[in-house]
């Protein structure tokens, strides 16, 4: 492949098309390419931030398997991932297939549903910490209704839930999206001919919809299991990871372990191995595409 | 005749603007970072302004931010080479950011003085210490802390006590839970008395630090091996955290969890009595500002009584190329005592604030003047933070049912794994 004038050499991208890649290539290499690789070169080292590293070859990624608090988080991280991911995308492929049904102000409730997605993260845990507080109004409504107050994020039973609830009520309609693109891409020929072969309900689901939604599937999981794995401000917000540190994610700890504890290296070999899992898992997006197409 | 005219005019602009350059270049501009407390900012800016009337040759650019936020940006200017000329520390960190040459040793000359005795003598006893690194000093006090109980009058006069009557305050802490428990609404709409909960280490820390002292607890012993596990630890967290919870009158489920506020409760009249410092009265709604007391802090023997020492200290940086007018910045602010006291609620520690003005106008200064006299601070670790957030989770392990030994057992382990490290 030969970049130049067209005429020159076998196959030709445009120089003008290489120029006007570059601002994103050039991000890509110092803002993404460089930072993995410099993260990979300092979990090799101590490093404190303030003085030179020091080679320790791969002292820390031996350390991880003993490491408790690496243990812990990876568990947490883990949970987090399953009971988030689940229901999200449930909850939205059921809203998406809802909102196809819909006849009336129909673009009305795609924007009323789609709100939550758009509104920033930091506003959302603040309004959700406030909801969730012992005395806040979700606790009002359960002694209301004859119940008793529940210490929602004060412990550690019940602080993962309300992580988890509050990231469903922020994810479920970026996935709805996704889901109702996919359901509208699908042909109407395909449920005419169906009709005509007499399916119903059910045998259409089965046999129609979800076939062909495949792909849309596949994609909203891989991409709800890697924000799930990189998700950060709610746990960091709403709980700051405790308590006991009953919701600290890889991510919190990777970053408390950065800057509170000045354990660059540390925090590297960690940011290594969250690295290692969720590139696995974009792999697998590839392969399962891949096999579909091909 | 016009040509001259116009050389002369060119020739004195020249002049002008080498001037402005040779003046410009003995400007000074000292770069100051403070977390953020509106009250300490309006101080700041108005005695900046004050010491640049005196020198017009040095300016003060003060920037601030949230705690938290404000040390992780810190950091990050030291870590790019580009630290601002004074920062504002807390005392924890010092050991931390010593050990790492961050910390330019005070400019005895900027404080009028001529030794470290003689800087320690403008001084209350022990306000430099925490501050003091293998004999150095590397910053002075903006706060010079310790923590009383603030009790809420009105609460106890619902119970037929008078607080303004010392007799009535709890001197152990025994009396302490006991009064908790008569002043605790059985409904949840009060609580007698709560320790903080949820908040960083370092509030935590506040709250045990004097208990453990009193108990004879050492986190970390003589060897530099955890100690937190030890039977004098697990007494004392057992006979005063844990009991709140054992006698359901206080503990994590019933508390506010507010960083901005710790002492929301408290604050909101939703709560009796509360541990807190000088600094806390702002924080109360206006109800709450005209009911309280301020009693000393209760203890195991109040014949030996034994407090915390914090600080807010203020630092130049070692990396500052403008020490010498930093110093001096500092200085002439830290010494306007009553000003401070007035304008912010800190005490800068300072020899003499008791007697200030702005003490008598404080309600409990004596109080607080006291209880530094039989203060300490936190201990001191270069890993503060790691061994902070170990001791934090085995309290919120215990106040959940884990016994405290087995909780405190595992704090000791995470502080000696990170020690080893």
């Amino acid at each position: 492949m030969k970049i130049g004038k067209r005429g020159f050499g076998e196959r030709h991208i445009p120089i003008w098309g290489a120029l006007f890649a570059l601002p994103a290539l050039l991000y890509i290499v110092l803002f993404q390419l460089y930072p993995i690789l410099f993260s990979f070169y300092i979990s090799l080292h101590d490093y404190d931030l303030l003085s030179d590293p020091v080679y320790v070859g791969f002292k820390h990624f031996a350390a991880l398997p003993y490491d408790r608090a690496f243990i812990n988080s990876l568990w947490i991280t883990i949970a987090y991932v399953v009971y988030t991911v689940v229901p999200v995308l449930g909850l939205s492929f059921l809203l998406a297939w809802a909102l196809t049904q819909v006849r009336k102000s129909r673009g009305l409730w795609r924007t009323l549903l789609f709100i939550p997605s758009v509104m920033p993260i930091v506003s959302v845990a603040l309004v959700w910490k406030l909801i969730f507080n012992f005395n806040g109004p979700l606790n009002d409504a359960v002694t209301l209704a004859g119940g008793q107050a529940v210490p929602w994020l004060n412990n550690s039973t019940y602080a993962p839930i309300a992580i988890v609830i509050m990231s469903w009520w922020h994810a479920v309609s970026y996935y709805m999206i996704i889901f109702l693109a996919g359901f509208l891409s699908i042909p109407r020929d395909y449920y005419e001919a169906a009709a005509l072969d007499g399916a119903r309900g059910f045998q259409v689901l089965r046999y129609i919809t979800l076939p062909a939604m495949k792909p849309t599937i596949a994609l909203a999981v891989v991409l709800a299991t890697v924000n799930g794995l990189k998700t950060f401000a709610f746990q960091q917000i709403v709980t700051d990871g405790g308590p006991a540190n009953a919701t600290q994610i890889m991510t919190l700890l990777i970053y408390k372990t950065s800057f509170s504890y000045l354990d660059m290296g540390r925090a590297s070999a960690y940011s290594v191995v969250l690295f290692g899992g969720i590139l696995a898992i974009s792999l697998l997006q590839i392969w399962f595409l891949r096999d579909r197409n091909g | 005749m016009g040509f001259t005219k116009k050389r002369t005019a060119v020739a004195a602009l020249s002049a002008a603007t080498m001037l402005a350059s040779v003046c410009a270049s003995f400007a000074v501009e000292l770069t100051f970072w403070h977390h953020t407390y509106p009250p300490a900012r309006e101080f700041i800016e108005k005695k900046a302004a004050e010491f640049t009337a005196k020198n017009p040759d040095i300016t003060i650019k003060l920037h601030d931010d949230p705690h938290g936020d404000y040390e992780v940006k810190l950091l990050a200017a030291i870590a790019a080479g580009n630290p601002p000329d004074i920062v504002n520390v807390l005392d924890y960190l010092f050991p931390q950011y010593a050990s790492r040459g961050i910390l330019a040793e005070v400019d005895n000359a900027a404080f009028g003085v001529n030794s470290k005795e003689e800087l320690e003598a403008l001084y209350q006893p022990q306000a430099l210490s925490g501050l003091t690194i293998d004999g150095k000093v590397y910053g002075v006090p903006e706060e010079f802390n310790t923590l009383a109980l603030f009790i809420n009058k009105e609460h106890l006069k619902e119970i037929g006590l008078d607080a303004e009557d010392e007799a009535n305050w709890p001197k152990t802490w025994n009396d302490l839970f006991d009064l908790a428990a008569k002043l605790t609404k059985e409904d949840g709409s009060r609580i007698g008395f709560n320790w903080v909960w949820n908040l960083d280490p370092y509030w935590y820390a506040q709250q045990y630090w004097p208990v453990l002292q009193q108990y004879g607890c050492e986190v970390v012993d003589s060897e530099g091996k955890a100690a937190i596990n030890s039977d004098a630890c697990v007494k004392a967290f057992s006979e005063t955290w844990k009991v709140l919870i054992d006698k359901n009158i206080g503990g994590p489920n019933m508390a506010t969890v507010n960083p901005v506020n710790a002492l929301q409760d408290f604050s909101e009249g939703r709560q009796s009595m509360a541990i807190a410092g000088i600094w806390a009265p702002p924080l109360f709604s206006d109800e709450v500002k005209e009911q309280y007391v301020v009693a000393p802090l209760p203890q195991l023997d109040p014949e030996n009584p034994k407090t915390l020492l914090n600080s807010y200290a203020l630092a130049v940086t070692a990396a500052s190329e403008n020490k010498k007018e930093a110093f001096e910045f500092l200085n002439f602010l830290t010494s306007d005592s009553d000003g401070y006291l007035a304008a912010t609620g800190y005490v800068t520690g300072r020899k003499g604030w008791a007697d200030t003005e702005a003490a008598k106008n404080t309600r409990g200064s004596d109080i607080f003047a006291e209880g530094q006299k039989h203060g300490s601070f936190v201990w001191r670790s270069a890993t503060w933070t790691q061994e902070g957030n170990a001791i934090k989770a085995a309290i919120e392990q215990f106040a959940q049912g884990v016994p405290v030994k087995d909780a405190l057992d595992q704090a000791a382990q995470e502080i000696d794994s990170v020690r080893q490290r």
